[in-house]
């Protein structure tokens, strides 16, 4: 390696892994889905989920800080024993691969409708993973530094964009406020949860911090961050088409930015710009995960490396990204696996092998 | 070792052209025909080439080379039969070297019958909202008789049809008997209004078009036209309007009132004996443009009291169309519904099953205006 291979990310980089793994293709369809379940208390509910999500984070990072210098491969095999360890490890990487054929997918659907829409979709899928397991190979700070270098040159456009839409936006749609039974907003907060998928990622990339404690710090913001823009987006969308709209769109975030004009302006549309864009954060929750499938591997085969894994998974990846035959079965099947996926490695998982930890009495208090 | 790896970096330079020189979506911009407008008719009887055929779309492109400065027409028009809109669209690839392009298109012309055909409206609207080509920021017009009517008038003083056409419809910011509706407005509008919606109506003559009245669409349907002056009240109620002017008689003469500002708000003023009472304040502000040489109008009590003509003018006008809403279109599109169901969501919610039913029986609007002359021209 030319360069000094020091694997070590700093709670900065935490914070932008975070936030970037966990933006991605669920931004589009959000506005719809909050919508669909709560109406107009929509963004309230994303909110909610917010504040559940806060403290899942603050969960794992307590208990990463109990394993400093581990991950979630390496320390679950110590709490709940090498055999279960491993096997848990294995179900997380498993379900990790089916998120990034998932994210492929629905993501090579958006672009094939908006942007390319004769090139062919095998095409799409095999250029971006093919990128995204040239990093991957580059270890967990290659990463950590992709997730930091991204993140201004997506948001700071993406930003401007939005507020460029200001007035399209009437606000009275966000009228009546709180007026969807308590019940109602509870039962809708499941449905909502699949837009955080990706905080589960910290569980292992806090392990690569030299001090765990300093997490606390950046994990909250980036959820705080990820929660104001899901919201802002669901507001946005709401304010612009009213709720009955908005659900019928399958992607009102799509449907905003192209509503946004700019005459005068050198370009008056902006979908095209703003779509190349979304491809950095689509391939920043790939990379992001793609690592953890190929790094979970070698612990649970008990190999020191990552890299020969990759290119394989790469195979792998396409293929699973093709089964789905329509949009619809691919969200058909994200519907039936994602949120009990998300459920238990989000929060049941880090608060059992917590308590265990602790009954224990493992690792450092 | 140095040339075999000055090798391998030719292969892969190499193999970077197998991804970069394809590009399966390029298209010149010779290639593309861009499309200003798009007008949807009924099929009739005589056009039809198979039974299935439902839409005629005429359609309307600029002929670049004469756009500038050319004997020939700026424009052509062409039309085409087919079962969809949207596979309409596509048989035009059959027709044209050039590949159609809709990032352009300005406005959308819907003629009657097309409005009248529950099941074709349906068809049209999502057609083109799920057509990804499509933008929906072109504007929406009603044609009373053929859509196609429209593509055949030779504008006076405009090169091209649809800039007229558009100018037209952006000059609402000036004057209120001019409905301004995009096909996104349209497209929300129908969602949040169960179906229903009025629709800026346009009439094709020979050298011009006119703008003035407006359709009214009930449940994908329809039913009826609003005319010049009662778009402008239409535009009120709705807290639509912005400029426009407004004629009054003060001491058998005319004036006129021009106002830069219109604002509308609703409150509910009671719940009483099962009946709900709405009151529409109107706040205007503007000027005097006209009266009668010799007469001095620079006078407050002399404008108070046109105030209050221009104000029972705008009362009686508002109040005859709500009944006009109420009764005779009997549907909800002066925004009492958007009101209740935001301001008033416990309310709304006893009322919301059977609401076209309390619209026209229990609920009753009463218009508040409130007029400020606030100038009166150059001369006293």
């Amino acid at each position: 390696m030319m360069i000094k291979n020091n694997d070590n990310v700093s709670p900065y980089q935490i914070a932008m892994i975070i936030i970037m793994s966990v933006i991605s293709v669920g931004v589009f369809s959000i506005a719809s889905d909050a919508a669909d379940a709560a109406g107009t208390d929509g963004w309230l509910v994303i909110a909610l989920a917010g504040a559940l999500n806060i403290l899942a984070v603050v969960i794992i990072v307590k208990l990463n800080s109990r394993f400093p210098g581990k991950t979630f491969a390496e320390y679950s095999q110590i709490v709940i024993g090498t055999i279960l360890g491993k096997i848990l490890t294995f179900l997380f990487a498993a379900y990790l691969l089916l998120v990034i054929a998932y994210v492929t997918r629905a993501f090579t659907e958006v672009i094939k409708i908006f942007l390319l829409f004769r090139t062919p979709t095998e095409v799409i899928m095999l250029s971006l993973i093919l990128v995204c397991t040239y990093i991957v190979r580059g270890g967990v700070e290659c990463i950590a530094r992709i997730n930091e270098l991204i993140f201004p040159i997506l948001f700071i456009p993406f930003f401007i964009v939005l507020f460029f839409g200001l007035p399209l936006m009437d606000f009275s749609n966000l009228l009546p406020v709180l007026q969807t039974p308590a019940d109602k907003m509870l039962t809708a907060i499941p449905s909502l949860i699949f837009s955080f998928g990706g905080i589960e990622l910290a569980l292992f990339y806090i392990g690569f911090m030299k001090n765990p404690r300093k997490a606390y710090k950046p994990a909250i913001i980036a959820v705080l961050f990820i929660t104001l823009f899901l919201v802002m987006v669901t507001v946005f969308c709401i304010a612009t088409f009213g709720k009955n709209a908005t659900t019928q769109f399958l992607w009102p975030l799509v449907n905003y930015i192209r509503a946004i004009s700019l005459p005068g302006l050198f370009i008056e549309r902006l979908d095209g710009v703003i779509l190349s864009l979304w491809m950095l954060t689509v391939f920043t929750t790939i990379v992001s995960a793609y690592f953890i499938v190929s790094y979970s591997i070698s612990k649970v085969v008990g190999t020191k490396e990552q890299k020969q894994y990759v290119l394989p998974l790469a195979i792998i990846i396409y293929y699973l990204a093709l089964q789905p035959d329509s949009l619809a079965e691919l969200y058909e099947w994200g519907a039936a696996i994602f949120p009990y996926a998300i459920t238990s490695f989000l929060y049941a998982v880090p608060i059992i092998l917590l308590l265990i930890a602790k009954l224990r009495k493992l690792g450092v208090r | 070792m140095k040339a075999k790896k000055s090798a391998r970096v030719i292969a892969v330079l190499l193999s970077c052209m197998l991804l970069l020189t394809g590009c399966w979506d390029k298209i010149e911009i010779e290639d593309r025909l861009f499309v200003l407008a798009i007008g949807i008719d009924k099929t009739k009887e005589t056009e039809k080439k198979t039974p299935e055929d439902r839409y005629t779309l005429s359609f309307v492109s600029p002929v670049v080379d004469q756009v500038k400065e050319g004997p020939g027409p700026a424009f052509k028009t062409y039309k085409t039969v087919n079962n969809t809109v949207i596979m309409s669209v596509s048989q035009l690839m059959e027709r044209f070297s050039q590949k159609q392009f809709f990032g352009h298109t300005k406005a959308i012309f819907f003629g009657e019958d097309v409005m009248k055909d529950e099941e074709l409206l349906k068809g049209v609207i999502d057609g083109v909202s799920r057509y990804p080509e499509l933008h929906n920021s072109m504007y929406a017009y009603i044609v009373p008789s053929r859509a196609e009517d429209v593509f055949k008038v030779k504008p006076m003083f405009d090169k091209l049809l649809m800039p007229y056409i558009t100018g037209i419809t952006e000059n609402s910011d000036y004057t209120s008997r001019i409905l301004k509706l995009s096909l996104a407005d349209m497209v929300i509008k129908l969602a949040d209004q169960k179906g229903s919606v009025v629709i800026p109506e346009i009439i094709p003559d020979k050298d011009e078009v006119k703008m003035n009245g407006a359709g009214v669409i009930k449940e994908y349907k329809f039913i009826g036209y609003l005319g010049d002056q009662e778009v402008a009240v239409y535009n009120w109620l709705t807290d639509k309007a912005e400029g426009g002017n407004i004629s009054v008689e003060y001491e058998d003469v005319s004036v006129a009132f021009r106002h830069f500002t219109f604002r509308r708000d609703i409150k509910l003023s009671k719940v009483e004996g099962g009946k709900i009472y709405l009151e529409y304040k109107m706040e205007t502000e503007g000027s005097i443009e006209e009266y009668m040489m010799g007469k001095r109008i620079l006078d407050d009590a002399v404008l108070k009291e046109v105030e209050t003509e221009i104000e029972k003018r705008l009362e009686g006008e508002s109040e005859k169309l709500v009944k006009k809403f109420q009764q005779e279109f009997r549907v909800d599109l002066i925004g009492a519904r958007d009101y209740l169901s935001k301001h008033q969501p416990k309310l709304f919610k006893t009322i919301e099953k059977d609401y076209d039913k309390y619209f026209t029986d229990s609920i009753v609007i009463n218009v508040n205006a409130d007029v400020h002359i606030r100038r009166v021209g150059l001369i006293k």
